[in-house]
Parts: C-alpha cells; structure tokens; sequence
C-alpha cells in the first residue's frame, strides 16, 4: 500500500462516520498556559485586532490602541512569562508584525512590538508553544472526510470539531479540542528552548536590542541552527507517536521485518523488511523493538545500519552495535530512526555560536574582506596566464 | 580600507614559498612519492584554469569561487590544489567535504599524487577504505609540526572540531554549492581564506529548517555558499570556472548547459565513448521512451518501462578509447526521484546486484557509462515543488559517459503546457522536456 492510499482510507472512513479520523494518539502542541486567541488583518493602512484571552472576551481594537489591548491581555516581553498566540488566520502574525514596526520602540508599546517580533521568530518552530497555528494543529492531529484543500479553511475543522463559535472565543474552544490529550514527547523540549529563547529577547529589550535591525551572520546563522533541530525534533517527535507510525511504515521512515542472527557475530542482527522502500541508509542510528509499530515495548535495543542489501528481491538491513536487548531470531520488530537529543543539540548548537563568537575571520563576522597577498612562484603565475 | 582580522601566515620555517622545503611530519604517513623533480599536486600546472585556482589561492585570495560543471574533474581539482598548496607553498590546507564518501574518496585522491593527509574519522566507526591517507581520530587530528599538511573531513566534523586544534590556513570546500552559508561561515573560524569549489545546477542544501526569515535575503544563512558570498561581499570574491565537461557527450552537454546552466558556459572534451546493439548498430548518446501512467509515480508501468530498458542495455557494447566491451551491471545506473521508486526499481532488478539504483540524491556525484532517467515528473498531474525542482533534474540527467534513456510519462508535456508559465522551475521544466522529446525514441 502506498501512502496515498492510507491517507484516501482514512478520509473514506471519516466521510463515512462521519467524525474526524486520528492521525495521532497525542497532540502536536504543548501545554499553553497563557493562550491569547487574536485575529488581525490590515485594513486601508490600518491594522484592525480581535483579541481575547480566557478570562476576557473578545475586543476590537486599531493601530496603537490595539497593541494596548495586546499589553493588556500580557502580551509584553516584560511579563514574567510569555503569552501564546492562538490564531486560525495564518495572516493574523504578518498583520501583527507590520503593526509593530510601526512603533517607537522605546515607546509605551515597544515591549508589546517586541513581544510580537518574538512571535513571529518563534512561529517558526514547529511545536512551539510560542504560536499556534490552529488549522495546522488540526490536521496534523486528524483526517476529515473532505477533501484536502477543505481543511486549510478554519470552518472546516470548526464544523468537523463541533466548535460552533466562530469568533476569537471559538479559538480558545478550538485549542481546547486540540490538546485535549497528552502532548507528543519531546514537546517538552522544544518548550524549554521556547523559554530559553523568551529570557534572551527579554533581556536584549531591556538591554535597548532594536528587533527591526536585519540579521547578523552570526544571528542568522544559529538562527538557522536552532530551526533545523527543532524541526528534527519534532519529525522525532511524532515518530514517537504509534497511531502516526502506522502511517510511517507506507512513507519507509518506519520499518517492519524479520531478524535473523549472521553467524559468528555477538552484536549484529539482520533484519529482512516487509518492504523495498525503507529510508534507513548506512551510518544510521535505529531503535527498535519486538512487535508491531503501534506497540509501546517495554524494551528497545539500539543499533547502526551497517549495511543494506536486496537478497531475492527482500530488503535485508544488517544492524551493527546491538549490545542490549537483541531480539531472538524469527522474531518480528520495528525499527525507526534513534530520536535526536535534545541535550546533544544544544551541545552542537552551543558549540556553532561560539565558532561565530570566536570571530577570526571576516566569514564570521561577514565583514567584506581584503586581500592579504603571499608571493607567488613565476611558474605558477606563468601556468595560470596561458590562454585556455 | 578592511583588512582581514589576522595576516596570513607566512610559510612554517620562514623559507620562501618560491624555494619550498620538504614537508616534515612528526608522524610518517605512507605515501607514494612523487617522480623525481615533480611536486605533488604539480598537474594542476597543466591546465590553465586549474593554474588560475592555484594563483588565486596561493597569493592570498580570501575566497575563491570555481564553479565546475558536472564531470569537469572537481575532485581531481581539490586533491590536486590541497597537495600543492600544502607541500609547496606549504601552507596548513582544510578540506570540507558534504558526505563521508566524498571526504574518503578525496582522501583517497589526495593519496594517489602522494601527498601527506589525514583524514578526520570517529574513532567507533569501521575505518574506511582512503588508500595511504591514515583515518585518524582523538589526539591523532593535527597538523605536522613544519612544514605544510592536509586535513579532510566533512563540514560536520569540521564543526564539531575546535579551531585552536585544527585551525588552517585554507579551507577548501568540496561540493560547495551543497553548503549553507551558514555553515561556510562556521567554518570561517578555522580558516580566513576558502576556495569553494562545486557545481552550481545541482541539488541545493538540505535544510529541514524554516527559512522565510530570510526569504528576501540573496546571502541568507540558507543559500548555497557561494551564492551568498557573491552576493554579499561582490568584486571581493575571486572566480574561477571550469569550462569544460570531461564526462558528458555533445549532446548532452547542448541539452542541460542551456537548461541548468546559463550563466556557465562549458563544452564537451569527453573522448568519444558510445555504445552498440547487438545488431551493431550506434546508440544515439541520448533516446527517450514515453510511457502511459494511470497510477501516480508508482505506477508499474514506469518501474517495468526502466527495467526493460536496463535490460535491454546490458545486450550493448560499451566503445571507448580503451576498447570494446559487453556493457555490465556495474557499468549501468538508474536514478528516479523517489525512494519508494528506487525500491521497487531494485528488487524488479534484483538480478543484477551490482546495478545501481537510487535517488537524485544517491546518486549525486557518481557516474556510469549508461544510465536510466526515471524523469521526475512522470506520474504526476500537478508541478509540485519537489519533483519541479531543476537541480534534481540536473543531477539525474548528468551521471552518464556514453548513453541516457529517459522514460517520460506521455502526460507530462500537456501537464507542463497546462502550468503556470511564469513558474521558473516549470518554464525550464518545459524546455527540458521539449528538448527531450526531440531526441530519438528508444527502439
């Protein structure tokens, strides 16, 4: 079976109930203590904001008074923690962020607009508890019986959820629909950054850090860093999750076989897939268990692909380094690529902010350089002035 | 005027470049010695654009572009720039490779013309096949005490790596183009000077990452390296191009020059190589087969349409100035664009164990004799991003010596004359596609 068949079964199956399919046992957001739901659009050169927040309704608010609605609501990067922004729109963030550009950033708002800039930093990190994107949130939690452009529309998801309200209170019901369950593992990880990453903005305001100014190489750089693990970990962290296993066995990032012991070795496995279109390459690090996908083991063992081969037409991949754990020959496992650390990536992440730190030359502090000239042989001068 | 943060070194031992000194290691590393009067690395003498990279580099160039198009000699290039920059200049030279196998085959490379090197290699992984260049892990990764020397690795070790251990005179980066800016300027911190040598119409970096932040940005920490440094530091950066292509045919090199390569001109010295049917009869270097597809990029009929082909190919014989043989498995590739292709491609083909099959991205820096296109957008009814990505075609329709069939879906010309027409990715699709068509149909 392919994956777009998996995914068309499970449409026909909400279609035919009626409800909304599973696509995953856990939610893809974190806990979100301080939801703010906001809607915003600009408007005539106007930016005109909805807001409400759990203990108050909606209000309608424009330009500067809007961002005071927005401190009222705790939306300051002088709070003692940070506000999430809940929104179905995905143009709700643009329409906020052009709102604070156009504040004086030592102005009464500036600690709003600076709270906004690291919304729309932060929203690019999947799983963060910074912003959620509703729809997003919803489709990756579940499969309606429409079709698939339906669901980017907010109404989709509020008619298939049951949420009739369709103001900024319907949000807050609707994020309540979303993380009615355990969140994913590893969540919590990304909220940690979350926080790591609100205490720097914080400090960089109070320390007169302008938000507007392009990046640095060196800011952009780690930027870049820091999204990249946090999207890793988030692929990691829905592998994490059985019912999305299922469906990972038909894309080749989960992988079912039979294990076999070569002979004369204490510490590798074999195991002959189910499939051709597994996506373990050689040098990957696998985890992996006895028994199906959506089984939660009591036991794992961990291991290297160490190689892969086709015999008669069956993938066979050979596991090196299986030194706990190592399942009996005959049986039947799973196998999915061994989650990243989060502690090792801040480690590497670390690790890359400090060789931009250490600024020795002018890649790392992108500072347009000059020549310093070396003397260079005749024959190498001569070599290089022939005609090609 | 700026001025770099720290003045080049001048060479260990104080001894003019001109008048070189042998190189002294601490420790012996095995190495085939270059003929009597000859320097290792002294061919890159022999051509002048390999001259013009070495010139460049030598006297003090901070960056150094060399856009290469495909089989232009790349690696040949960076194993022969490291050895003469390390022995005769003498100079402490990095080489970044983008995947381990790119760092042992430099590794091994850098060997063959008997230049000292090491090459960075975790200690816990089975060392690799890199000829005389030793795998070295733990205190082991230094440079020689005098004198010049090399150290290879892929741009992940390097960064993992601490520049007040490693730290060189010249960062060579290998398949820069696969590079982040990002990374180039990490790797900025055990190098001033860098010379970035790769292929410009190929896959860009992988990056799993968000990067509309710096969607406007032409040196966004995103962008191919060399990209972002012409663009963020211009007339600063030296360029030097290969202009010529060793492994593709004429007629391939008139097919993908003007699609991927327009701002790149290069010509075809590949020596005349084609094969032969078992009638006799001359393969043309490029044919086509067009296939009707029902079921998306899975569909049988493609996987079946490759495997007759591949076949088909191994009743050939392969001609070149070395001689006629039969064509074997080792000598024939297929690449598609999907893994889950790939796949299937296999174990139909399972038969012929030593035939390569993979992705674009397997097979990105490899070549044969023959090769099989899946073409990237057979079975498709839409243009999405990834399968209209022109790198990817670039790759897939640049791996071959003598002879390509390219299996094409018999809608894909009406679905790319249905698209969008400013879509840039499209418009060369659709050129690509046109040119492809008017090559002779597979008997």
């Amino acid at each position: 079976m392919t994956v777009e068949w998996f995914d068309l079964a499970q449409r026909l199956h909400a279609a035919h109930t009626g409800h909304p399919v599973p696509r995953l046992i856990h939610t893809p957001v974190p806990p979100i203590p301080h939801p703010v739901a906001v809607r915003a659009r600009v408007q005539a050169g106007s930016v005109l904001v909805t807001a409400a927040d759990p203990t108050m309704p909606a209000v309608h608010a424009r330009d500067n008074d809007a961002l005071a609605l927005l401190g009222d609501l705790g939306v300051r990067v002088g709070a003692e923690g940070w506000a999430t922004l809940v929104t179905d729109d995905p143009a709700a963030l643009p329409a906020l962020v052009t709102l604070a550009r156009r504040t004086d950033p030592d102005g009464p708002q500036g600690e709003v607009a600076a709270h906004i800039a690291w919304w729309a930093d932060r929203a690019d990190f999947p799983g963060t508890s910074a912003v959620v994107g509703l729809v997003e949130a919803a489709r990756t939690r579940w499969t309606t019986g429409t079709d698939p452009d339906s669901e980017t529309h907010p109404g989709t998801w509020r008619a298939w959820l049951d949420v009739p309200d369709d103001g900024c209170g319907g949000l807050l019901s609707l994020l309540g629909r979303v993380t009615d369950t355990a969140p994913l593992p590893l969540l919590g990880a990304i909220t940690e950054d979350d926080a790591w990453s609100w205490t720097k903005a914080a400090g960089e305001h109070a320390e007169g850090w302008d938000w507007r100014r392009p990046d640095s190489t060196a800011r952009a750089a780690t930027g870049l860093r820091a999204r990249c693990d946090t999207a890793d970990l988030f692929t990691a962290a829905l592998l994490g999750d059985p019912l999305y296993r299922r469906r990972a066995v038909h894309t080749g990032h989960v992988v079912v076989g039979q294990v076999d012991h070569p002979p004369n070795t204490r510490n590798r496995i074999t195991v002959t897939c189910d499939r051709m279109d597994a996506r373990l390459r050689t040098g990957n690090t696998v985890t992996g268990w006895v028994g199906a996908p959506t089984d939660t083991a009591p036991e794992y063992f961990h291991g290297t692909i160490a190689a892969t081969a086709v015999h008669a037409g069956r993938l066979v991949l050979t596991l090196s380094g299986v030194t706990t754990h190592r399942p009996e020959p005959g049986t039947r496992v799973t196998l999915t690529p061994t989650a990243p650390s989060p502690f090792t990536m801040r480690a590497g992440r670390a690790r890359y902010a400090r060789l931009y730190t250490a600024r020795r030359s002018w890649l790392t502090t992108g500072r347009t350089p000059t020549p310093a000239r070396r003397d260079v042989p005749l024959d190498v001068l001569v070599a290089g002035a022939e005609d090609t | 005027m700026r001025t770099l943060p720290l003045p080049l070194p001048l060479p260990r031992g104080g001894t003019h470049p001109s008048t070189p000194s042998p190189a002294t290691a601490t420790t012996p590393i095995p190495r085939t010695p270059p003929a009597a009067g000859e320097w290792p690395g002294q061919a890159i003498l022999h051509t002048p654009e390999t001259a013009r990279v070495l010139h460049a580099a030598w006297s003090g160039d901070p960056a150094v572009i060399v856009p290469s198009p495909p089989g232009s000699g790349k690696t040949r290039l960076v194993a022969l720039l490291a050895a003469a920059l390390a022995h005769r200049a003498e100079l402490r030279i990095g080489i970044a490779a983008q995947t381990r196998e790119q760092a042992v085959e430099i590794a091994r490379r850098v060997a063959q013309i008997g230049a000292p090197a090491r090459l960075m290699w975790a200690a816990k992984d089975p060392r690799p096949d890199s000829a005389t260049t030793p795998a070295v892990s733990g205190p082991a990764i230094r440079y020689p005490d005098q004198g010049g020397g090399i150290l290879i690795a892929t741009t992940a070790r390097w960064l993992f790596s601490d520049p007040t251990r490693v730290g060189c005179d010249l960062m060579i980066v290998d398949e820069a183009w696969q590079a982040t800016y990002a990374d180039l300027g990490a790797l900025g911190a055990h190098a001033a000077q860098v010379v970035c040598v790769g292929d410009p119409g190929q896959i860009d970096p992988v990056v799993t990452g968000q990067t509309g932040r710096w969607r406007t940005h032409p040196h966004g920490p995103h962008v191919p390296a060399p990209q972002a440094l012409r663009a963020a530091h211009g007339d600063a950066i030296a360029v030097v191009t290969l202009r010529h292509t060793w492994r593709l045919g004429p007629v391939t090199t008139a097919l993908i020059q003007p699609a991927f390569y327009p701002d790149l001109a290069f010509t075809s010295r590949r020596p005349p190589e084609h094969l032969t049917s078992d009638t006799g009869a001359d393969l043309p270097e490029i044919s086509h087969q067009q296939v009707t597809v029902t079921g998306g990029p899975g569909d049988p009929a493609l996987v079946t349409a490759c495997a007759t082909r591949a076949r088909a190919l191994l009743t050939t014989t392969l001609n070149t100035a070395e001689g006629t043989r039969p064509l074997g498995a080792a000598d024939l590739a297929v690449v598609c664009a999907h893994v889950s292709q790939a796949a299937a491609l296999r174990a139909t083909l399972a038969e012929h164990p030593d035939l390569l099959v993979g992705t674009a991205n397997q097979l990105q820096g490899l070549e044969r004799p023959a090769v099989i296109v899946l073409h990237p957008l057979a079975g498709y009814r839409d243009t999405n991003g990834f399968t209209a990505h022109t790198g990817r075609a670039c790759v897939m329709l640049s791996r071959h010596r003598a002879h390509l069939s390219v299996i094409l879906d018999d809608h894909t010309r009406h679905l790319l004359a249905a698209a969008e027409r400013t879509e840039p990715a499209v418009a060369g699709h659709r050129a690509l596609t046109e040119a492809l068509l008017d090559t002779p149909t597979t008997d």
